[in-house]
């Protein structure tokens, strides 16, 4: 190894002092000349004799040169130099092609490039500032002698409190839970966290605007304090730095604020609040007592100490957790501990890694266009440099020499769009995701290791696939008929251009459909309106603190009689969740007769739901009020017409059981209509609505009104505030709700459309570079037609028939791709996106786009040909 | 005199083992290894620049210029110490091919 840089390193500097290497190198050998001469000179020869014969007897002093260049790789260096002044005169020939080429690859290759740095910055790593590589999260799933495992994640505050200061593979560990928070000074509730003092270190280093982090004692006091994240510091002090110290109402308590946190990297991105978790209770929020039966949840996060591993950190914590279900009888918990990456998230898995697989097809289709476009492009290029390059092959450059010749085009070439491309690989996601999710990105984007081995391989990647082609198509030329100009036999030639036709044009025809599905997603959300009345509901976004007295109950009565009150207001209703799936929906995993389990989105929700809702019972019964607060080991269920059909086929579904755990079960009491629009379905028409519990938590107040724009909600929010000390409410129609959701999709839909467009049009140059490169090569059997009486009729048939086959192809392939694309993006997604993404109208558009386009680029060479002068292209050619 | 030409590598061996003996220019070098060769181990004049060269990238040679003992302006060559070290390595190489050579050679019925 040491010997090997010792000579890279020495080729290197010969290299840059070559002037004086080669003066040395002459200096050398006239001294050995000359000493031989002083020898033979000694022994009796004349001066002009014994210099004759040691200049003879040394041999060729040009050969004994060249032969020491080779050991000290000076020629490779110089075929390099000459390769690449080669290749910039050959590019300087051609500046619009080269134009082109470069600007293809540098949006082929940035575009793979941002949207894999922004999967990277999503996917692969935890949301920190600083060294992902140590960060570690340590989840958890208990389960009791009864109750099977729950899904893996927070750890009782118990069980946080035992790992502090006993995990010696964790340099510094913290927990938090996210809450929601309800400040003095304005209605929206605001997202915040309850935290162990340590959180800034494990996120940090997170430097302060004004004031201090959270530390040790401030938790170990009890102290009322708040870190304020800057979003709330410029909404409600003006960013004024003197709101360090001041007081905020939060959950109708006064807590001091100690410091402005900046925008930094962390779990729970919106946050904006900080709280020691110690002041749960004060805040209404539930006990701090870790031994109650409502003791807080925290995530535990750390960092891992020097030479420790993850594997260390999951044995300490199952060895802690042990002991800790030695203290509660019956309970068993498992340890899992992951990188804090999304991918590595439990139950993540096939999701993200399904969605990150479709997108790296989607990249790799991408790649495919430009570099498609790129290829036919340079064999145009390669196919008016025929004679040159024949020419050197009859003065005896060989196959090699001329490959790297050709190869080193290919990699300036994408050398400048790597360069260009690790430009926006930088500086475009950060911009790109602000815009789509229109506030601020609070996480690092920058660019790892992993984004430039991606730019590079991608680089290298495209360099061998756009070298390959021309260097093929120089390297089967035959010599004699190249010099002679006489057309060789072009079989081969016409076949590989079919293969690219084909491959553009399915590449090109399946980003086009991509992009008119997304760039319509919106309207057809927006056009086709729900099932349900979400015009007349209005959501009451409710955030209160729990009661001192009377309990959830009671309270939920209350504001029912209030708002009841209200003018313009005929019904209301409590539930979890509006009937569409958003993050407040939940989850349920039920079991039929047949054992097949499922996850199954679920509601809970009060008797009047259906009604306020306007969701039309198709079979059964309604909820009751004797329903709620089910405690019997069968409860009622109501589920969507889908769901009926999605578990039980055709058969009755009135009656059929569903099993939740070994002690519970739910009895089918009645059918709804599918809720969502028409488009969601019937991924999102999947729905099972259970009775609600009004005394075991907050429920929200949907309120049905005559006409929402007639200040109901204004009054309804007054009317909150005035009665309900500490509790605020943003009503919102859940129409409004349902079209900022679509805003984003929106914007979703905008930036992948355009990126696919230019994908897309760059496809269709390409065909174009592939079609008129075809015409270029026929032009004397054109002209041979056209001699012998062809009309233009036959010229424009003959020119384009031979493409009909490689187009007709290409559409298909791009439609069957296109399809399986669609199919499984949805069947991946539909947990986490609301829309179905095929669309006919979209591939319709799209093959009636591409075949125009197609036609278009076949048919202006072909109307080039048809008014060549025959003499003229006889005596060229 | 030697008719054959020198086995692959000999010629580095050769040329680090003349350095060994004093920093010497190109050509004293050929005239070196032809003396303690006695002239059995001829060395064609243009090949030794290109191992010259080897040798100097590999860190085996340090190369000076200086005044010859013939007065003229020459490039002299002097071993290193990594060269010493690759001279050890190889002559303890080449004695064993040696040994085993000879004794392989000398090999008869009666020793089998």
């Amino acid at each position: 190894m040491r010997g090997l840089i010792l000579r890279a390193r020495a080729a290197i500097r010969h290299y840059l002092r070559r002037t004086r290497l080669e003066r040395d190198m002459d200096d050398e050998f006239r001294s050995h000349i000359q000493h031989r001469a002083d020898d033979l000179e000694q022994r009796g020869l004349a001066r002009d004799a014994a210099e004759r014969v040691a200049r003879v007897e040394f041999g060729g002093v040009a050969a004994t040169k060249e032969a020491a260049r080779d050991t000290r790789r000076l020629r490779l260096w110089d075929e390099f130099r000459a390769n690449v002044i080669f290749a910039v005169r050959g590019l300087a020939h051609h500046p619009i092609q080269s134009l082109i080429v470069v600007t293809t690859l540098t949006l082929g290759v940035g575009i793979c490039a941002i949207v894999f740095s922004v999967v990277n910055a999503l996917a692969f790593r935890a949301r920190v500032d600083r060294d992902p590589a140590t960060f570690t999260r340590i989840l958890v799933s208990y389960r009791t002698d009864t109750t099977g495992p729950s899904f893996p994640g927070a750890a009782a505050l118990s069980d946080y409190l035992a790992y502090v200061g006993t995990i010696r593979s964790l340099s510094s560990i913290t927990g938090w839970q996210r809450v929601r928070l309800a400040l003095s000074d304005g209605a929206r509730p605001t997202p915040g966290a309850l935290v162990t003092c340590g959180f800034f270190g494990v996120y940090g280093p997170v430097r302060p605007i004004a004031g201090r982090l959270l530390q040790h004692d401030d938790c170990d006091s009890h102290a009322p304090v708040v870190v304020i994240g800057s979003n709330v510091w410029h909404t409600t002090f003006g960013a004024d730095t003197g709101a360090v110290g001041r007081a905020l109402l939060i959950n109708g308590q006064a807590i001091r604020i100690i410091g402005i946190a900046p925008p930094f990297s962390s779990a729970s991105a919106d946050d904006q609040l900080w709280l020691p978790y110690t002041l749960r209770e004060s805040l209404h929020l539930g006990p701090n007592d870790p031994a109650s039966s409502n003791a807080m949840q925290v995530f535990v996060d750390g960092r891992l100490a020097p030479g420790a591993t993850r594997g260390g950190v999951a044995s300490e914590a199952g060895v802690i957790v042990a002991q800790q279900d030695r203290l509660t009888a019956g309970r068993h918990t498992a340890v899992f501990v992951t990188d804090g990456s999304l991918i590595a998230k439990l139950g993540n898995g096939l999701v993200v890694t399904g969605t990150v697989a479709l997108i790296f097809v989607a990249l790799a289709c991408l790649a495919l266009v430009a570099c498609a476009s790129v290829v036919s492009i340079l064999l145009t290029i390669a196919d008016g440099r025929r004679a040159e390059m024949a020419l050197r092959m009859a003065l005896g450059a060989g196959a090699p020499r001329l490959a790297a010749m050709l190869g080193m085009e290919s990699l300036i070439l994408a050398s400048v769009a790597g360069a260009v491309a690790s430009v926006l690989a930088f500086r475009l996601p950060r911009v790109l995701l602000q815009w789509i999710i229109q506030r601020p990105v609070d996480f690092s984007l920058a660019p790892d290791w992993h984004v430039f081995t991606f730019l590079l391989m991608t680089t290298v990647s495209a360099a061998l696939v756009t070298a390959n082609a021309p260097i093929r198509s120089v390297l089967a030329l035959d010599l004699n008929s190249t010099l002679r100009r006489v057309p060789d036999h072009v079989r081969g030639r016409v076949k590989r251009g079919n293969m690219l036709l084909s491959a553009e044009i399915s590449g090109a025809a399946a980003l086009l459909v991509a992009t008119i599905a997304l760039t319509r997603l919106p309207a057809r959300v927006e056009g086709a309106p729900p099932r349900f009345d979400a015009r007349h509901v209005l959501a009451m976004n409710l955030l209160a603190p729990k009661p001192a007295t009377g309990g959830w109950q009671s309270f939920h009565d209350d504001i029912a009689r209030t708002l009841a009150t209200v003018a313009g207001v005929r019904g209301i209703t409590f539930a979890t969740a509006e009937p569409v799936g958003d993050e407040a929906t939940g989850v349920t995993e039920v079991g039929t007769a047949d054992d097949h389990r499922r996850m199954l989105p679920s509601i809970e929700v009060s008797p009047s739901y259906f009604d306020v809702f306007g969701i039309r019972l198709e079979r059964g019964r309604p909820f009751t009020l004797a329903d709620a607060d089910c405690t019997a080991a069968v409860c009622p269920v109501i589920i969507s017409r889908e769901a009926a059909h999605e578990l039980w086929g055709g058969a009755d579904p009135l009656g059929q059981r569903l099993n939740v755990d070994p002690t519970h079960e739910l009895v089918v009491v009645g059918v709804v209509s599918d809720a969502p629009s028409a488009i969601a379905e019937p991924v999102q028409a999947l729905m099972m609505y259970t009775p609600w519990r009004p005394n075991a938590r907050l429920y929200q107040p949907f309120l049905k009104v005559e006409d929402a724009g007639s200040g109901v909600a204004k009054r309804v929010s007054s009317l909150v505030s005035e009665r309900f000390a500490g509790t605020v409410a943003a009503p919102r129609t859940v129409e409004e709700q349902l079209t900022l959701m679509v805003d984003t999709f929106q914007r979703i839909g905008e930036v992948v459309g355009l990126m696919a467009a230019i994908t897309a049009i760059l496809a269709i140059v390409g065909v174009y570079g592939v079609v008129a490169l075809a015409a270029r090569r026929r032009l004397k059997e054109m002209g041979i037609r056209l001699a012998l009486g062809a009309r233009r009729m036959d010229i424009y048939r003959a020119m384009v028939a031979p493409n009909a086959r490689p187009v007709v192809s290409g559409l298909v392939a791009g439609a069957v791709f296109a399809t399986v694309l669609a199919l499984e993006s949805d069947r991946l997604l539909a947990k986490v996106f609301p829309v179905r993404l095929m669309d006919p109208v979209a591939f319709l558009f799209a093959a009636l786009g591409m075949g125009a386009a197609v036609a278009i680029a076949m048919l202006l060479p072909a109307g080039r040909a048809t008014v060549v002068d025959p003499a003229v292209v006889l005596r060229v050619e | 005199m030697l008719s054959a030409e020198l086995l692959p590598g000999t010629i580095d061996l050769l040329i680090l083992k003349a350095a060994s003996l004093g920093p010497q220019h190109g050509y004293g070098i050929l005239l070196r290894i032809e003396q303690i060769s006695r002239g059995y181990l001829p060395i064609q004049q243009g090949t030794l620049y290109p191992a010259l060269y080897r040798l100097e990238d590999r860190g085996l040679l340090s190369t000076e210029w200086g005044t010859s003992e013939n007065n003229r302006r020459a490039k002299f060559y002097s071993l290193t110490p990594a060269g010493r070290k690759q001279l050890r390595h190889e002559r303890s190489s080449w004695e064993q091919i040696v040994v085993g050579m000879t004794t392989a050679l000398r090999a008869t019925t009666d020793s089998l």
